[in-house]
């Protein structure tokens, strides 16, 4: 089965799957937007259990393999990101000093503190937005996005830009697949050289594939545009107090609780 | 390569996002009407911003043992124009960000800025200098690939400082380079052989861009003249 086709297998047999598009992703913004608002550390850690739960309710942790690799590559990056923010301090007590190659590194009590806060703001807002993801078919949520009088023929482009990404990245793997079984990437010249091939490939077999289509849809009797006959729940004035609710709540709660997680003493006093 | 949900402030998140705004609007508005006077196109558009999908997907090994991937839209600026492309950039950048964790919602403006607007400007400007002066466009389509690759990530690094920072540019910039300028250069040669592929088998396709930038002159004269 492609990416695509798994990603919109779980988005379809989702239990959120009637929610409001819009609704979902509003909240998904909202929370997210949340997580940025104040400096306290309580936020992310209520957001991110947020997202779990409802990722856990809409697809029971049940993640294709690709969107799970890409999960980890993201984490990964964000964690290295996260250590490079801490030992780069400026202000705070100084707790570790050293010079690595050519970057003098300083952590101080601030700049871990700092860290600490990025990295669980960026873990729950990918949380939130994978429970989006995970619910939602990109179909659905570009249907959704006219009834706020998003133009029809974008509607259409981000769907068919949806469909035929996932299907060329199916193409392209295939063709990774057999050059690789030639020894296309025996050595840095030669695999730039396949590299390109296969970019000039794909290329050339989507402008065809462009051509086929629109031949096939003139066929079909296509007048421009996408008739959808089933569509999405509309946001309605119940999400939309749902999203300002927890906005705000979540928001107070952060403006009381800045400051009081320190995790650089926390974590000194374990390692003690 | 893209900035995260969480790293940039809520300020720097809204500034960006006003930054990036006309740019993705003017795309979009292009878009509609080149697809409401040729419908014909829609499908063609789609499959450009399914191509720098494709090859922001692809990745290529990094000296320092990471990976990284080609950006695509200088390619795309080149043969599309920098506003759509910015449009399409922006859509791609949707899809990393809610299917595969990669950018993110808030950080959409600071990504467009880098990727869809400053790199494919930037390759834009030398591709049309470098075939005024009368090179080929294979060599073209090289530099233009590399800068816009480079700029996307000086522009991305500056964003950060902007945040983290002023002092903290150095230390992107060079963390960065690290990754990207092999990347940028293996990325040249990439789109030099990719250039050179089309200039033999799709002529058509260059002479579609060098006609665009024609016409963009022709309009431009003609602007000024009324």
């Amino acid at each position: 089965m492609s990416e695509e086709t798994q990603m919109d297998t779980l988005a379809y047999s989702s239990r959120m799957l009637g929610w409001a598009p819009l609704g979902k992703f509003a909240f998904a913004c909202a929370l997210i937007i949340v997580n940025l608002s104040t400096s306290s550390m309580l936020v992310p850690l209520v957001t991110l259990p947020i997202g779990l739960i409802l990722m856990a309710y809409s697809t029971n942790f049940r993640i294709p393999f690709f969107i799970g690799l890409a999960l980890a590559e993201a984490v990964l990056i964000i964690v290295l990101f996260a250590g490079m923010m801490s030992i780069s301090g400026t202000s705070g007590n100084v707790v570790w000093e050293a010079d690595i190659l050519w970057i003098h590194a300083r952590m101080t009590d601030d700049s871990f503190n700092y860290a600490w806060l990025v990295l669980l703001r960026s873990l729950a807002s990918i949380a939130v937005m994978i429970s989006f993801a995970t619910s939602t078919p990109i179909p659905h949520l570009s249907q959704a996005f006219r009834q706020v009088r998003m133009p029809v023929e974008i509607t259409e482009i981000v769907v068919l830009i949806y469909r035929y990404g996932f299907l060329l990245l199916e193409r392209m793997e295939v063709m990774w697949s057999a050059a690789s079984c030639r020894m296309g990437f025996n050595g840095a010249k030669r695999s730039i050289s396949t590299v390109a091939s296969i970019a000039v490939g794909i290329f050339i077999s989507s402008s065809d594939m462009a051509d086929k289509a629109q031949t096939a849809l003139e066929c079909r009797n296509y007048q421009g545009y996408f008739p959808v006959y089933n569509q999405p729940p509309k946001m309605g004035v119940k999400w939309l107090a749902v999203c300002v609710f927890a906005f705000v709540a979540i928001y107070l709660f952060g403006l009381r609780t800045e400051g009081m997680v320190d995790m650089y003493a926390i974590l000194s006093g374990v390692l003690r | 390569m893209h900035i995260s949900d969480g790293i940039l402030n809520i300020e720097w998140c809204a500034l960006w996002f006003i930054v990036a705004i006309p740019f993705i609007v003017l795309g979009a508005k292009k878009v509609i009407e080149l697809v409401r006077e040729h419908p014909d196109q829609k499908m063609t558009v789609a499959l450009a911003g399914a191509f720098i999908f494709l090859l922001s997907s692809l990745k290529l090994p990094s000296v320092n043992g990471s990976s990284s991937h080609p950006t695509g839209t200088g390619f795309s600026a080149v043969i599309y124009g920098v506003s759509v492309t910015a449009f399409l950039a922006t859509i791609v950048l949707i899809f990393q960000a809610i299917l595969l964790a990669h950018g993110g919602i808030s950080t959409l403006g600071a990504n467009v800025v880098s990727m869809g607007i400053a790199g494919p400007l930037v390759g834009f400007l030398l591709w049309r200098v470098m075939i005024k002066g009368g090179m080929s466009f294979p060599i073209s389509l090289a530099v233009a690939a590399f800068f816009a690759d480079i700029v996307t990530y000086v522009v991305t690094s500056f964003e950060m400082a902007l945040n983290a920072g002023f002092e903290y540019l150095g230390n992107y910039l060079s963390v960065f380079a690290i990754t990207q300028i092999p990347l940028g250069i293996m990325e040249a040669i990439l789109f030099f052989m990719f250039g050179t592929y089309l200039v033999s088998n799709r002529p058509d396709i260059f002479e579609l861009a060098a006609g665009k930038d024609e016409g963009d002159d022709k309009d431009e004269s003609e602007g000024v003249t009324a």
